[in-house]
């Protein structure tokens, strides 16, 4: 299979095998103790984190804490937030770091990225723009409408992550099963398959 | 005294909530392995991945006709093992074992290991708890239930 579409499925692949031929990614892969709590780290500091992110986009949405100024729920609540965000990505990054080229090919984790940056821009978005004329709407009970927009975008993106996340445990759409042509082309089943049988 | 008391709800709610996490940490049976398909695996182990989140033993079984079959069975974490008594170095390659199980969904040869039985007549449960299984006595922190009870009570163990 030479045409590989718009992304380079060889590329990731390389990447993964070249994470997988690390003796600590095999260490943390066969680990008794560190497996097991960092991935626990990662789902406690991931509800510290989108836990604290949708108080602050219910209050955007204008369905929590209507009395309460933004500004006072970013500030109290946010540091929180961070200190999830900052430990949930080592440990995420930890997680694939010991199973690289499985989860290199899960669809899931695919579909885990692209919604991650789809919510970094949705937050870059709000920092930029919507954020800038704060002072207007900071008491609103229900701030305006592209506020709003971004609060539920915020929410839905990190909710499909959470899922798409979770999903990653499960085999259905794993490469070494009989996959549909679509799976095939988005896991970069081909690839791995090639790889595995040369 | 309040901070007390929050720290108090603060150390509840974590210990509620590490629970949760122990019985998502290990996927539903029903998910990838059929309860109607039980597995009778005999022969010597030829490979072992000690990995997370489920180890694997590989074991070529010989069937009726002479052939023979790797079936690769899925046991619980590393973790799991070690508390139950065996390490990666336990069960060397060659060794001869009977594991129970059931299959995977997609017929493939792999299965969801319950009990390994070693030539001595030693039985490890290898599976993990909590994950939907059918309750057929092989994990000891389960209540067995008679034979006759119905397998559609299966599905609503699913421990995530």
């Amino acid at each position: 299979m030479n045409d590989t579409g718009p992304y380079n499925p060889s590329l990731i692949h390389d990447f993964a095998l070249w994470i997988d031929s690390h003796a600590w990614s095999t260490a943390l892969h066969e680990s008794l103790w560190v497996y097991p709590l960092v991935e626990s780290t990662h789902v406690l500091t991931l509800m510290l984190f989108v836990g604290m992110l949708a108080m602050v986009d219910l209050r955007m949405l204008g369905l929590a804490f209507r009395h309460t100024p933004v500004s006072e729920m970013t500030s109290r609540i946010l540091p929180w937030s961070v200190a999830g965000f900052v430990i949930m990505v080592l440990t995420g990054v930890l997680l694939f770091y010991a199973i690289p080229v499985r989860t290199a090919h899960s669809i899931w984790f695919r579909v885990k990225v692209i919604l991650l940056i789809v919510a970094a821009i949705n937050a870059w978005w709000f920092h930029r723009r919507v954020s800038r004329d704060r002072e207007r709407w900071d008491s609103q009970p229900k701030p305006p409408l592209n506020v709003r927009l971004t609060a539920a975008m915020s929410l839905a993106t990190w909710s499909g992550v959470i899922i798409a996340g979770r999903m990653i445990a499960y085999n259905w759409f794993d490469c070494d099963r009989p996959q549909s042509a679509f799976v095939t082309w988005a896991a970069g089943c081909a690839v791995e398959l090639q790889a595995e049988a040369g | 005294m309040t901070a007390v008391k929050r720290i108090f709800g603060a150390t509840a709610l974590g210990a509620l909530t590490l629970m949760g996490v122990q019985a998502s940490a290990h996927h539903a049976f029903g998910a990838e392995f059929d309860p109607n398909r039980p597995l009778l695996i005999k022969g010597p182990v030829v490979k072992i991945e000690w990995t997370n989140p489920h180890a694997w033993f590989h074991v070529e079984h010989t069937n009726e006709d002479g052939s023979k079959t790797v079936w690769m069975m899925e046991a619980g974490t590393p973790n799991t093992l070690l508390r139950r008594g065996i390490h990666r170095n336990s069960v060397p390659v060659g060794t001869e074992v009977v594991i129970d199980g059931y299959q995977s969904k997609d017929l493939s040869n792999r299965g969801n290991g319950r009990n390994m039985t070693f030539a001595n007549g030693q039985t490890l449960f290898m599976g993990s708890s909590g994950t939907g299984a059918p309750r057929d006595g092989a994990d000891p922190t389960e209540p067995s239930r008679p034979a006759e009870a119905k397998p559609a009570d299966e599905d609503e163990e699913a421990g995530d």
